[in-house]
């Protein structure tokens, strides 16, 4: 084994540190037995207790999860289409025009977004009637139009690289444009697919403002909740409550793992 | 080749599935929610569990209730969608008082609140003189604003100083002593601007360009020496040490006293004898609401002075029943300047005033300007031809 020298070691270090050192305060502090952030008091699980308790919490994180899953997949849907009818080699007048109009909700500002999706809905609702009301779905709307733009870049990216002479080789050996995309096209750009399919769920997840304008009674989501709790001071829930999402996370990766390798 | 497509279809396969699982766990919700409900909003979490599980006990009215942090998504939501929440709690100076002129709440019907009898005192009095209407407004959340400090931290700074008045802060000469210990301003100019002006002895009702002119230098001045702006998060600050004095309001002074206790840090809390600020939250019924029978069934309930009582004793958030405060916990009385019971006291309370004409309109958005500069830090000659 190739020796690791020591300056290449501590900086492997700091950047780890730089990394993961925040995620491990909030995990000592969710075991602290205090309602005090920052000062250790002595150990305990009494905070997880209370978040098992905290019917609301527990709820919005659900809701947050619907909404997360439900806008991520529509964004992946979405992006993958506008990647790869804006892939393609064709080029027709407007081309670029429509090529950039994808990419362009990456600079709206949320609220910008937020507000104006409000508008809208409340428009329709006096106009057609519908919709009546603003469940998780009109949530997740505003979600898969902010992420949509980056599942769209994430995809196109790998689309570009693909070698054309592959499909034109599909082709001349009979293979129709459905097999083409979806035993040649979709394995070799899975990993954007999932990349693009991960960035939408944490972007819907983090994301206040757009929910706070959207959401309607009873559909209150994760931040949401997390910001009207801050004015007392940010509540030792919120410490024990993103450790038990660190330990699914975990749970989840290390299974991936095992999963991944039997099979090689 | 189908073999290399399996993993996939599995992919989507799951989470397909796991959408349309969550859409049955919607849809069953709504069908068991057929029952009467109502949905209330306020700003940050005032109203505990226990209270509305006994007003669902006692009813049978189910409460969806809701917390956010930002008066203005709420104004934004209620001017664009009128319908929905059933009971919403917006601060009312400046926001619920322009609010009740743009004609968005309903005409409370007195009929169906004979608890609003219990709101009648010196701060409801307060609270009609600025302009305050109970037909659309119950005033029924109060508070102060004022200094919290770390006691140790001034007491050796200041020795044999009563601390009483904005000096520590708007001194120059004070406050740069304080700034190694971290100094908390306000985020909204409204926090600030009244007690400034106050401490400046510059007449309140005065709206000349000059008098603005004074408080901007003065806040100027004192820039370097202010390492926050903030609004939440004080509590926090304040305990882990980085920041030992702040101006915040009564209710969060009262729980950064309370946490305090518990780890041996002495906080406090006075009202500062320039300029008292007295701040009002009110509840309002939406014009759209669909239940709005239920709606003041809630608003009853809540000013009942026994529930009131409980509400101010779970979060320290003051409640205007003056009922309710024989039930107040000792602890909370116990501390003058967070519960100030003495009439004289309340009576000197100041309360902005809400901006009506087009000419305070314009001013309001020129000091906001110029404040966002100061925050910044990008004071220059330019400041003072803006204002």
């Amino acid at each position: 084994m190739r020796k690791v020298s020591k300056t290449t070691l501590s900086f492997l270090l700091l950047g780890y540190a730089f990394l993961y050192l925040p995620l491990f305060f909030v995990i000592l502090n969710s075991f602290n037995d205090t309602e005090v952030p920052g000062i250790w008091k002595g150990f305990s699980f009494q905070v997880f207790l209370s978040v098992l308790e905290d019917k609301d919490l527990l709820y919005a994180a659900l809701n947050s999860f619907k909404i997360a899953l439900i806008s991520a997949t529509g964004a992946v849907f979405l992006g993958l289409l506008a990647a790869i009818s804006t892939a393609t080699k064709s080029s027709f007048w407007g081309k670029s025009l429509l090529d950039r109009g994808t990419i362009i909700p990456i600079f709206i500002p949320d609220i910008i977004i937020g507000f104006s999706l409000l508008m809208l809905f409340v428009f329709m609702k006096s106009a057609f009637g519908f919709p009546k009301g603003r469940g998780c779905i009109i949530v997740s709307i505003g979600h898969i139009l902010a992420s949509v733009a980056y599942v769209c870049v994430t995809i196109r990216a790998k689309l570009l690289m693909f070698d054309k002479s592959i499909e034109d080789a599909a082709k001349a050996l009979g293979a129709k444009s459905l097999t083409i995309f979806l035993q040649i096209k979709i394995p070799i750009i899975k990993e954007s697919i999932l990349t693009g399919w991960l960035l939408a769920f944490t972007l819907s997840l983090d994301d206040l403002v757009i929910a706070s304008f959207l959401a309607s009674p009873g559909n209150v989501t994760l931040p949401m909740r997390i910001f009207s709790y801050a004015r007392f001071g940010i509540d030792p829930k919120i410490n024990a409550f993103a450790t038990m999402l660190m330990t699914i996370v975990f749970i989840c990766l290390t299974l991936a793992y095992f999963i991944s390798r039997r099979k090689k | 080749m189908a073999s290399k497509l399996k993993p996939y279809i599995i992919w989507f396969f799951v989470i397909s599935v796991a959408i349309s699982f969550m859409f049955l766990i919607n849809s069953r919700r709504e069908s068991r929610e057929n029952r009467e409900i109502i949905s209330v909003y306020t700003l940050f979490r005032v109203i505990p569990p226990e209270v509305i599980k006994n007003f669902e006990k006692e009813t049978g009215i189910k409460v969806i209730y809701d917390t956010g942090d930002d008066n203005d998504i709420l104004e934004a939501k209620l001017l664009a969608a009128n319908n929905e929440y059933d009971i919403i709690c917006p601060s009312f100076i400046p926001y619920a008082a322009r609010q009740v002129l743009m004609g968005v709440y309903t005409n409370l019907e007195l009929d169906l609140l004979p608890n609003i009898k219990n709101i009648e005192g010196i701060i409801t009095d307060q609270f009609k003189k600025t302009g305050g209407n109970t037909n659309y407004l119950i005033p029924l959340f109060w508070g102060t604003t004022g200094i919290v400090f770390e006691s140790s931290i001034i007491d050796r700074i200041f020795p044999n100083e009563k601390i009483d008045s904005y000096d520590i802060l708007f001194n120059e000469e004070k406050v740069k002593k304080l700034k190694e210990y971290g100094v908390s301003f306000p985020q909204e100019l409204i926090d600030i601007f009244p007690q400034i002006k106050a401490y400046l002895k510059i007449d309140s009702k005065l709206k000349d360009i000059k008098s603005v002119k004074l408080c901007f230098n003065a806040l100027k001045q004192i820039r370097k020496y202010v390492t926050k702006f903030a609004s939440d998060g004080v509590v926090n600050d304040l305990l882990s040490g980085e920041i030992c004095v702040a101006i915040v309001s009564s209710d969060i002074a009262a729980r950064a006293i309370m946490l305090g206790e518990s780890i041996n840090k002495k906080i406090k809390y006075i009202l500062p004898k320039e300029c008292p600020v007295l701040w009002i939250d009110c509840m309002a019924i939406p014009k759209g609401s669909k239940n709005k029978k239920n709606a003041h069934k809630f608003l009853n309930y809540l000013m009942t002075s026994t529930v009131a009582a409980k509400i101010t004793n779970s979060l320290g958030i003051l409640t205007n029943i003056p009922e309710a405060t024989k039930h107040f916990d000792e602890k909370i009385k116990v501390n003058d300047n967070i519960c100030p019971l003495d009439p004289e006291l309340l009576k000197k309370l100041i309360i902005g005033a809400p901006a009506k004409t087009k000419t305070d309109l314009k001013f309001e958005r020129k000091f906001n300007r110029a404040w966002a500069r100061i925050k910044a830090s990008l004071s220059s000659a330019q400041d003072e031809d803006e204002i």
